[in-house]
């Protein structure tokens, strides 16, 4: 981030900043992660990044009630990195790494699985096991491969 | 096993098999089990073969067999969900649940919900558990032993419920399967990663788009369904490559068998019936058997 944009979005003191986020991706992101907030967010919407040209980048002030859904931050952009602020400082840093387990978020592309059945989809919940370079379905053991996550990511905005 | 659900073959380890295929061969033998109970079957799609052998192994063991045979005449009709009416069943007093269902995964969806087992008798073109083990009790039975056996599994490899829980169980072996069909439907187009699974136990295939039957010790052939191809020629092309006739078991072993999980349509010439390596229809008989025994086991808490 250069100069100018630092006074559009200033530092903050302590919370979560998520970064390296591919252009686009950051408001799906805050999407999940919104009903955790502890106190202000701001999207940084195509930033300039000298590693990517343009990014997304989310701050979260305080971080967030429940972190169990930052393991989610992957499936939308693989090379995020997850950064904790303590006074100013960055006291740990992550690169987003896909969960071994994703439940509800993602849709079986399989037409004919128990879980796309129209009748029966209120009362079941997807479940998907990390296997390889592809998540596999527990029901019916259809496999969505690493990029083609984007395409069956089931998301309310 | 008792209590156990059997929703996938992959479930089923190599000393369950046994232990179903010994008690299968005492209940063949007339030593039957008595079972005290209910047994209901939920067929969600048509089934003649699967559901009546069920019924017929509920009886031999003196379970009383409830359900339906298809969904005309159901409350599904008007729209009951799938988990209400297996609940409907448990009420009645169901201590186990056999259901066939259109979609993919059904079954253990239910298995997941309830506190009884539940037998998966076909779920979409994944799994059919049950003719898989009586399958592989048919093999044993002729052979008197599965190691060492090449296995062709020819036909409908995409969309077969058969061939996935036949090679599944196979695994448990040392045997050589050999995978023959067009590539429109051999393994790899199948969306449930069944190739990979067979990878990840080792298991030794080939996969062939020729018809040939010299090698194998068995034939088991699926039916090749019209509906799958895209356009008429092509399927009338693949029919007629991939009918069994006499003129074909002419170069196969003289000890080989043909096996069939029924119904046929025209993929398995009549005339091949006159021939002793016709194996079918006693395939078919031995599905009583083995399903007498996975009750047995399950609800009798045989051992």
């Amino acid at each position: 981030m250069n100069r100018k944009e630092e006074m559009l979005v200033r530092k903050i003191k302590e919370g979560i900043v998520i970064d390296h986020i591919k252009p686009g991706k950051g408001i799906e992101i805050l999407s999940i992660l919104r009903n955790h907030l502890k106190g202000r967010a701001v999207l940084l919407h195509r930033a300039s990044s000298r590693r990517m040209g343009v990014k997304d980048m989310l701050k979260i002030e305080f971080g967030l009630s429940s972190e169990k859904d930052l393991e989610l931050v992957a499936l939308f952009s693989p090379n995020a990195t997850i950064n904790w602020i303590k006074d100013w400082e960055v006291v740990r840093k992550e690169e987003a790494k896909l969960p071994e387990e994703v439940r509800e978020l993602l849709r079986c592309p399989n037409p004919r699985c128990i879980t796309n059945d129209e009748r029966e989809r209120e009362f079941i919940t997807t479940v998907f096991r990390l296997d390889g370079p592809a998540y596999v379905c527990r029901y019916c053991g259809a496999r969505i491969s690493i990029d083609e996550i984007p395409d069956y990511i089931n998301l309310k905005v | 096993m008792k209590n156990k659900s059997i929703t996938s073959a992959l479930e089923i380890s190599k000393q369950d098999a046994l232990k179903i295929f010994q008690l299968a061969d005492k209940i063949k033998m007339g030593k039957v089990p008595k079972l005290k109970g209910k047994i209901a079957l939920l067929f969600f799609e048509p089934s003649t073969r699967t559901f009546f052998s069920f019924y017929s192994a509920a009886l031999l063991t003196g379970l009383t067999p409830i359900g339906f045979q298809s969904i005309e005449g159901t409350s599904v009709k008007k729209g009951e969900s799938l988990i209400d009416t297996v609940r409907m069943f448990l009420g009645y007093g169901a201590d186990c649940i056999v259901m066939r269902h259109p979609r993919a995964g059904a079954p253990l969806y239910i298995a997941e919900r309830i506190d009884k087992p539940v037998i998966n008798a076909g779920d979409d073109s994944r799994e059919h558990p049950t003719q898989g083990l009586l399958d592989v009790y048919t093999i044993r039975e002729r052979f008197g032993k599965i190691d060492g056996l090449r296995i062709g599994i020819l036909g409908d490899l995409r969309y077969g419920r058969t061939p996935s829980s036949l090679a599944y169980l196979l695994s448990h072996w040392d045997t050589e399967l050999v995978f023959i069909a067009p590539p429109l439907l051999q393994i790899d187009k199948r969306n449930d990663g069944m190739e990979m699974i067979l990878r990840e136990r080792d298991v030794k295939y080939e996969k062939r788009e020729e018809v040939r039957v010299e090698d194998l010790d068995v034939l088991y052939v699926t039916r090749i369904q019209r509906e799958r191809f895209p356009d008429e020629r092509e399927y009338l092309k693949v029919r007629g490559a991939y009918r069994i006739t006499r003129e074909l078991l002419n170069r196969a072993k003289k000890d080989m068998i043909v096996m069939h999980p029924l119904p046929r349509v025209d993929e398995l010439s009549p005339e091949v019936d006159r021939d002793e390596r016709a194996w079918y229809f006693r395939q078919a008989e031995n599905g009583l058997y083995v399903r007498a025994a996975l009750f047995s086991l399950i609800l009798g808490g045989w051992k």
